[in-house]
């Protein structure tokens, strides 16, 4: 082995090293940009990745019955509960709101909506060294996407983008370490950090800190995006309260949150490039007609 | 000529496998199995670095670590450096103390994955001061590491089929 130390093979084998060496530290200091090389891979592996995503799928939905029958029985009764709970929760909400689209006339309350730029992409591939489940979608830089957008998906928020190269992109899961976002629970509107948890991620769920002392958060609330930080929009469900406890710090509350969107079932997903929320304003009755 | 023919078709022939086996780590949930995930090209770079010679072992490990870190969670270069260094490291002590055979290979890129997840661990978490994260290494990182490994098994029997037949053609070690 000595003799192999001293030859040229080694001196070849010790530059390369020291190359892939520069390399890897010029990546790692650019941080969110992944540099030129990603971009040639990129551009050869993302065509396929969407050809190879679909057949992934085809398989996965074949063997899903076959091999998850208990896991889809169990997940079928928690949504039959769910649904029960919703339906109740339903009647109340239309009650309410009636009643709260009285008062918002009767004041003069404008209403907020939020315009949302969206970017349709599909789930090319799974990452397959990381616990918290992220995955690359099928756009990047080309297509305007940057670090920290939000990425959704029909039942809500999934994620954040993480590494964006030109023609592909990384989504860091709401279980990523590396994820904190300001939640709101909607019913009693304290707000919090969501922060990832990778050892959370088998149950798909994700930890709420900093929920004030006094506040009357409990399971089964709904808990939405806070839209501080001017990243992520206001109102974006992001799932329901599981679990309330006092923190180790005896300073705050924190809970656990059940994520509503799966990464794992997320094929179509959509990023939120931009938004604006606009106030309209609502028709202002004569306030005989609406004394409540 | 014949000698350059062969060396082009076999580490064609492995550069091809290396590309079959990225696309397939990367399909969703097609080699999932209790939420591990195992890295194939990983155990190829380990494989084909046990069995054939220092530089072309080396840059072999330098392309299956590219194609690792295209859709990796670690920064850009982290698979490259490290399957290299595993590579040789693991080339240089089987060729020259042991023998190539499975179950030494197989122990080669358990100790590669493992080591290699173990790295990502500590930046990941230990570093960023993530607490409670301990959970991960035993429930995801070690069947991660143990399930490359095992892959390792229907690997070997095509790359030292390979590996043999371009010997025999040319009747030289390549």
């Amino acid at each position: 082995m000595n003799d192999f130390f001293r030859s040229k093979t080694f001196k070849i084998i010790a530059v390369l090293l020291a190359a892939v060496l520069a390399f890897f530290l010029r990546a790692v200091y650019t941080g969110g940009l992944m540099p030129a090389l990603s971009h040639i891979g990129g551009a050869v592996a993302t065509p396929f990745g969407e050809f190879f995503a679909g057949i992934g799928n085809g398989i996965q939905d074949f063997f899903q019955p076959i091999f998850h029958g208990r896991e889809l029985q169990k997940e079928n009764e928690d949504l039959q509960r769910l649904v029960d709970e919703l339906t109740r929760r339903q009647a109340d909400y239309d009650e309410l709101k009636n009643q709260n689209d009285l008062y918002r006339r009767f004041f003069s309350i404008s209403d907020s909506n939020a315009d949302y730029t969206l970017e349709p992409a599909t789930v090319i591939a799974h990452v397959p060294d990381d616990p918290s489940g992220s995955f690359i979608i099928n756009i990047g830089q080309s297509q305007g996407i940057t670090s920290g957008m939000p990425v959704i998906t029909e039942n809500g928020l999934v994620g954040i983008v993480g590494r964006v190269s030109e023609r592909y992109c990384r989504v860091l899961t709401l279980m990523d370490p590396a994820v904190n976002i300001g939640v709101l629970d909607s019913t009693t509107l304290d707000t919090g950090i969501l922060t990832g948890d990778a050892a959370m991620s088998e149950d798909n769920t994700a930890r709420l800190t900093y929920l004030r002392l006094q506040s009357e958060a409990a399971a089964g609330d709904l808990i939405l995006t806070s839209g501080y930080g001017e990243q992520i929009p206001q109102g974006l469900t992001v799932g329901y309260l599981s679990e309330v406890s006092l923190a180790a710090t005896g300073l705050t509350l924190e809970g656990v949150i059940d994520l509503s969107a799966r990464p794992e079932n997320a094929r179509q997903v959509f990023v939120i490039t931009d938004f604006t929320v606009t106030q309209t304003p609502n028709e202002e009755l004569p306030p005989e007609e609406t004394n409540p | 000529m014949e000698l350059y023919r062969w060396y082009i078709l076999k580490y064609g022939a492995y550069a091809l496998l290396a590309v079959a086996l990225f696309r397939l780590q990367s399909i969703p949930g097609l080699l999932e199995i209790g939420g591990a995930r195992p890295l194939p090209v990983a155990a190829l770079a380990i494989l084909v670095a046990t069995m054939e010679r220092e530089l072309p072992g080396v840059l072999f490990c330098v392309f299956c670590g590219y194609l690792s870190d295209l859709y990796s969670v670690a920064p850009m270069g982290f698979y490259m450096l490290f399957l290299t260094i595993l590579g040789l490291a693991a080339g240089l002590i089987i060729r020259n103390y042991l023998q190539p055979s499975l179950p030494i290979i197989m122990a080669a890129v358990l100790i590669a994955a493992f080591f290699c997840r173990l790295v990502l661990f500590l930046f990941r978490y230990s570093l960023a001061g993530i607490a409670g994260a301990a959970p991960v290494l035993l429930r995801y990182d070690l069947p991660h590491a143990v399930y490359s490994a095992v892959l390792a098994v229907p690997l070997y029997y095509p790359v030292r089929a390979l590996h043999r037949m371009a010997e025999e053609r040319t009747d030289t070690r390549l």
